[in-house]
């Protein structure tokens, strides 16, 4: 969860380990405080996506897809277009950091808007204007490349 | 498939790296600090000895404070008893002096 977390955030693999390890160092200093199973997820969560999101403002850069990071030839017998869903992640990578979390957490953790906001301590409004505006840039630029109907 | 279904896909959780687990308590173990940087506990306790000596200094202190209250008290009681007796003194002197004052003017207006 955490290292996939920040990986579609910040679409950097190095990055993403140097983020999920912070994590965990955070994690094992604030063991004390956590009460349950659910409270350790929500925190998780909650400590990742401000750590990507504070790294994505100060670097404000955008980071190069390296070669090795895109799948391979798709499995035809899968059934899924790596390549579409890597066209997906590529648009999404040029999304600002805010709203790559919105969505990150709404497609990878499968939260609700709300949940998202209790997260990311916003309102649950901007969480729904972020995924809202997100879809529909994501599928104007995928149908003008002609990959989507 | 829907458009959320595509995102779902594409949005997948990753795992990370091998050795990462290793890594992570690496940095923990490296986070904790050494036992030569481990700073010293502030001493809560001391020695029977010390202790011993303390107490016996603050009772002393104790004993000598309240025999000295005790002192200025008794000479606070005695110095109002004394001013009393004075005032009573006083009181009967002058009663005795109003009396011979009148006693004489009697005599001196019969005489006349």
């Amino acid at each position: 969860m955490v290292f996939g977390l920040a990986y579609h955030v910040v679409r950097d693999r190095t990055v993403a380990e140097d983020l999920a390890q912070e994590v965990f160092l955070d994690l094992y200093r604030n063991l004390g405080n956590l009460e349950s199973s659910a409270h350790l997820r929500f925190w998780l969560r909650r400590v990742t996506s401000h750590r990507c999101i504070d790294r994505g403002r100060r670097e404000r850069r955008r980071l190069e897809i390296a070669v090795e990071h895109v799948p391979e030839q798709a499995v035809p017998s899968s059934g899924r277009d790596f390549l579409f869903e890597e066209r997906i992640r590529r648009l999404v990578a040029e999304l600002p950091v805010g709203a790559r979390t919105v969505m990150t957490l709404r497609y990878q953790e499968d939260l609700e808007p709300s949940e998202i906001a209790d997260t990311l301590d916003m309102p649950v409004n901007t969480v729904k204007s972020h995924l809202r505006r997100s879809i529909a840039l994501l599928r104007e630029r995928l149908i003008r490349q002609g990959g989507l109907q | 498939m829907s458009f959320d279904d595509e995102l779902r896909r594409a949005f997948e959780r990753k795992e990370p790296p091998a050795g990462f687990a290793d890594r992570v308590l690496a940095r923990i173990s490296q986070a904790q600090p050494s036992a030569d940087k481990v700073r010293r506990p502030v001493r809560t306790s001391y020695p029977f000895a010390v202790r011993w000596i303390a107490a016996a200094a603050a009772s002393a202190v104790l004993a000598i404070a309240s025999s000295q209250y005790y002192a200025s008290r008794q000479a606070a009681v005695e110095e109002a008893r004394v001013k009393e007796q004075l005032r009573v003194s006083l009181q009967i002197a002058s009663e005795k002096l109003n009396d011979v004052g009148r006693k004489v003017r009697e005599h001196s207006q019969r005489d006349f």
